[in-house]
């Protein structure tokens, strides 16, 4: 082989090595090591990784009393892509704590903490080359207030989204963000136990003005309050899951901004598709939805 | 139609001439650009790429043109066939070149190729492989190596 690899050669190879080995390359030089840390290779083989679909989950942990973020690959190895450098925040939210016990029992047993206390395994919607996560901050004398992390992966830096006013306080288990659109985020506010509630959306990314409240689920009858929100088709409509599995959607189109929405099972049918109960993805369903703005009374 | 019989005229930095229709040439988005702006009516010279790793990439870009009716599985095997006959040195200047004349399928194929080859490799076997000389000092190595210990698990 040459005496000498353009570096733009050894970073097309290296993206396409499952992760462990470009970790373990480090040590080949000073050159290699420099590449694989760059930000420019960072990103790139995370771009390949998520058209691998390989979602990530973030660990929480400490050491000698310190607090430590990394973000694992959600593979079988719960590989580690990258050790987070956190703001100054309190903590990021532990949202779905319960469900990050299989993160934890994921770790090798050659893959110890010294002191691993808590464990975080967070959804984390991907926009724009960017990661969000929900979570808060201590607000002088008066708790804490809700923001949205972002994670720059080019330039590994977190940045702040406020939330809206009315969300600020809210416990954070109950808000959820998620893509919104081609490039902006949602969010729903959900109280535990209980179905949607609120849905707000970022017309405009990163424009805090933009934040628009979609509807308020009004409580008339059991039906809507196990609504679960999935997702947004690309053409505005919200994917909304019953608790019979029926998978129905609600055109943002034909909605009045901030109305307040009663879905009452007495006057309304969901022509929704019937789906498993263990959906979870929306994407294979998409095409066979029924559409019910017709139906909704706004 | 005469757009069709059209011949791109390449020369490679040994002097190697090589006459190849633009239908193959425009595999590589490079050229494919230069005869849009109407650059590719004299022979288009190619710095650092030999005469034999010329005919290499056009051998490759005429099998993908010729199989284009071709099913995709068949498609994956011919590439298989072309790709393991080439030898780790050989490779590299293929990337090079791919790169360079933006040949995509044969640069995902080329780097993907040595991907499989390296991937289950130790650093020392890297640096004997690609001829690298480990600038570390003993005390740094021994840092990193103790940071990323899971990733001397070899198994996978």
């Amino acid at each position: 082989m040459s005496d000498y690899l353009h570096e733009a050669v050894i970073l097309e190879i290296l993206k396409r090595l499952p992760v462990k080995s470009p970790v373990r390359f480090r040590s080949v030089c000073k050159t290699w090591n420099s590449i694989i840390c760059g930000t420019c290779f960072i990103s790139t083989h995370l771009q390949s990784s998520l058209s691998d679909n390989t979602p990530f989950l973030l660990l929480e942990y400490w050491i000698n009393g310190k607090e430590n973020y990394s973000l694992h690959y959600d593979n079988d190895g719960f590989d580690e892509f990258k050790q987070l450098q956190l703001p100054v925040f309190g903590c990021v939210s532990r949202t779905a704590v319960l469900d990050s016990c299989n993160g934890v029992t994921a770790i090798p047993p050659n893959y110890t903490f010294d002191d691993v206390t808590v464990a975080i395994d967070i959804k984390v919607p991907f926009v724009n080359g960017v990661v969000h996560w929900l979570g808060y901050q201590t607000r002088n004398n008066s708790g804490f207030s809700n923001v949205i992390l972002r994670f720059y992966f080019s330039a590994e830096e977190f940045m702040v989204i406020n939330f809206p006013e009315s969300l600020i306080g809210l416990w954070p288990p109950c808000l959820s963000i998620m893509k919104y659109g081609e490039s902006s985020i949602a969010v729903s506010r959900l109280p535990i136990g209980d179905g949607l509630k609120e849905l707000w959306v970022m017309k405009e990314y990163g424009v805090f003005e933009s934040w628009t409240k979609v509807f308020t689920l009004q409580s008339v009858n059991p039906y809507e309050s196990s609504l679960r929100l999935l997702g947004f088709r690309k053409n505005e409509e919200v994917l909304l899951q019953g608790v019979d599995g029926k998978l129905v959607s609600l055109d943002l189109n034909f909605l009045q901004m901030g109305a307040s929405l009663y879905l009452d099972c007495q006057q309304i049918e969901f022509h929704g598709v019937e789906v498993e109960e263990n959906l979870m993805s929306v994407n294979s369903y998409v095409e066979s939805l029924v559409l019910l703005d017709k139906t909704v009374n706004v | 139609m005469a757009s069709t019989l059209k011949k791109i005229i390449l020369k490679s930095c040994d002097g190697k001439i090589l006459e190849v229709e633009e239908a193959v040439a425009v595999q590589s988005q490079m050229i494919k650009n230069m005869i849009e702006d109407d650059c590719a009516n004299e022979e288009i010279p190619l710095p650092d790429i030999t005469g034999e790793i010329l005919s290499m990439i056009i051998e490759y870009c005429k099998m993908h043109v010729d199989g284009e009716n071709n099913s995709n599985n068949e498609l994956i095997a011919r590439d298989a066939d072309f790709i393991t006959r080439v030898d780790l040195n050989t490779l590299y200047y293929l990337i090079v070149a791919a790169n360079f004349l933006n040949v995509k399928s044969l640069l995902d194929l080329t780097c993907q190729r040595v991907a499989d080859i390296i991937k289950g490799k130790s650093p020392e076997e890297i640096r004997l492989t690609f001829n690298i000389k480990n600038d570390f000092t003993p005390e740094e190595e021994e840092e990193i190596r103790k940071k990323n210990a899971w990733a001397f698990d070899y198994k996978d």
